[in-house]
């Protein structure tokens, strides 16, 4: 008897122990550039590493100071939250029509779109925008993620819509509710909870993107992914303001996706699933 | 339709519902065509940034386009069809990377997320937070962590190496060698989507039922048999879905590869997307980087048919 409650917290033990092991893997290289980033910018990827260190923001000031870095940090900004305000406004009220109508064809032509590869799709815009006076705004940058986030967002409303029971909006009709009011007081706010999640994958995803606006923007509207990248290329093998850059692009959208951890689970378990 | 009207009428003696009918006629028109109104402005929107610019980009296919110059644009007909097909090495070598890295990477991320989900799939204490730090690849900027993983990787300089050698193993080159890259390469995309698969597998794994585990314990079925023979192909739905997603997904993929490799050494890494972008805006070829897109364009729609198919048949039942 004795014996066995020792090998059961033995199995215990071993169990988070490897568990420990499997969240180090993925959480390394976060550790590393935390570590990095806060070291003095000589000291900064030496081998060695010194362990046991005085921290300084030295790097941190370096980004700041080099080259644009709140501008840069401006324009993703602006670019998300027009990007996802306008995608409500656009893709909801479709996503509604689709999911009552059962418009299959409609259905495929979402998902072709947004299985289409960007790329595809960068060659003639960036002929387009040019001619159109589009390139290097934020406009421009904002119906490049539009692309993806319609169908996305449709795709994804789908579901929820669908869980809507029709006889709620028909008990608003008998009442005399117009189709629009219907949508706006009855509709949206059921599927509230979609509409979160949209927000929070829709922040991820435009704020990491990084294939459109290195074509589709210039000087004036560079995104935080661009500057990193940029800074990569000028700032070969300095490990510690590299870091810095690094880690001050994706903090916000860690920091952001975390708040709202539940929706995020939600909306990744979803897009697998439906 | 019928009963419903009479009903309608029944309610609203017709007197009445004459005055209010003119004064919201045009609310009425809106009202009754709402299916159409709502999906409007998406349409529009779709229209103009995917229709036209496809549009485009088949024709500039057939064309000699380049950025570089400023004559306008000859029509070849199918001469850059067949340079690609026929006379270039490099694209066939494009291919077989890309669809090398899509499939290495999905395998790997299927087996690995599979893994963890059977792993964790049990009541422990620190679950949420488990899975909530497990997360964190999945969340940051692609971009960043590429230059964090470059900067780990430098064979000169890195600290991978370093560690390697603490273990007593011989450095790597990493991302620096032709042989290396493209495992490299699928290591890093294995790295950042496997907690999604373990996401999605392990929330298939909790919707399974019970009655078929219990038999197969009542009959005295070994571990192994039950994972085999009643696990996976319970599974089998979550499995095929997110294989396709994932496959599509690797197909496209972009930032990884010209942040890390750039496509080198020497076109060891040069997937479809990076050549593309190459050709059109380093090489300035646009009409011969418009072909590699559309047969891009045309491998992703076969793999969406196939996803289109599968939903279509589980709504169905």
């Amino acid at each position: 008897m004795h014996r066995q409650t020792l090998m059961q917290a033995l199995s215990k033990c071993f169990f988070y122990l490897v568990l420990i092991a499997i969240a180090f893997v993925f959480l390394f290289p976060f550790l590393w550039v935390v570590f990095t980033a806060l070291q003095f910018p000589e000291a900064a990827g030496q081998v060695p590493p010194d362990l046991f260190f005085t921290p300084t923001l030295d790097n941190f000031k370096q980004v700041f100071n080099e080259g644009g870095f709140v501008s840069c940090l401006w324009n993703s900004i602006v670019v998300v939250v027009l990007t996802l305000a306008l995608n409500l406004l656009i893709s909801l009220p479709s996503a509604y029509v689709i999911a009552r109508n059962r418009q299959r064809w409609m259905m495929f032509l979402i998902l072709f779109l947004q299985m289409a590869p960007w790329i595809t799709l960068l060659l003639p815009w960036y002929v387009i925008f040019k001619n159109l006076g589009l390139y290097d705004t934020h406009l421009g940058l904002v119906l490049s993620n539009l692309t993806f986030m319609i169908p996305f967002t449709i795709w994804l409303m789908l579901g929820f819509f669908e869980d809507v029971p029709v006889e709620v909006e028909e008990a608003a009709w008998l009442d005399g509710c117009s189709h629009i009011g219907t949508f706006l007081r009855i509709v949206v706010p059921l599927v509230r909870g979609g509409i979160i999640t949209v927000c929070t994958l829709g922040f991820m995803i435009c704020w990491n993107i990084f294939l459109f606006p290195l074509v589709l923007s210039g000087y004036k509207t560079k995104t935080l992914p661009v500057f990193v990248y940029g800074f990569l290329a000028d700032n070969q093998l300095d490990f510690g303001p590299l870091s810095a850059a690094a880690l001050l692009t994706t903090l916000p959208v860690i920091i952001f996706v975390l708040i709202n951890q539940k929706y995020f689970k939600k909306g990744i378990a979803f897009g697998g699933s439906k | 339709m019928e009963p419903n009207q009479n009903y309608k009428k029944k309610i609203n003696p017709s007197s009445t519902e004459t005055e209010f009918a003119k004064e919201s006629r045009l609310m009425d028109l809106i009202d009754r065509n709402i299916r159409w109104l709502f999906s409007l402005p998406a349409i529009i929107v779709m229209a103009v940034l995917f229709a036209y610019p496809l549009a485009q980009l088949f024709w500039t296919s057939f064309t000699d386009t380049t950025l570089s110059s400023a004559e306008s644009a000859r029509f070849v007909g199918m001469e850059n069809y067949i340079r690609a097909f026929t006379q270039d090495a490099h694209f066939w070598n494009a291919f077989f990377l890309t669809l090398y890295y899509a499939v290495g990477s999905t395998v790997g991320q299927l087996t690995l997320g599979l893994i963890l989900a059977l792993y964790i799939n049990k009541k422990f204490k620190g679950e949420a937070l488990f899975r909530m730090l497990i997360m964190f690849p999945l969340i940051a900027t692609p971009v960043a962590m590429s230059l964090v993983w470059s900067l780990l990787m430098n064979p000169m300089m890195g600290h991978l190496n370093y560690y390697l050698s603490l273990l007593g193993l011989q450095p790597s080159l990493w991302a620096a060698d032709t042989k290396t890259v493209m495992p490299t390469l699928i290591g890093l995309e294995i790295w950042h989507h496997s907690p999604m698969a373990m996401l999605i597998l392990l929330a298939g794994l909790r919707s399974l039922p019970k009655e078929p585990f219990e038999a197969a314990l009542v009959d005295g079925a070994s571990r192994f048999r039950t994972f085999f023979h009643i696990t996976l192909p319970l599974l089998r739905p979550y499995i095929f879905l997110l294989l396709l997603l994932r496959l599509i997904h690797s197909l496209k993929v972009f930032d990884k590869i010209f942040v890390i490799s750039g496509g080198g050494p020497n076109r060891a890494s040069e997937t479809l997307n990076i050549m593309i972008y190459q050709q059109a805006f380093g090489s300035m070829d646009y009409g011969y980087a418009s072909v590699l897109s559309v047969i891009m364009l045309f491998i992703i729609l076969f793999f969406s048919i196939s996803i289109f198919k599968f939903r279509e048949r589980q709504w169905r039942y």
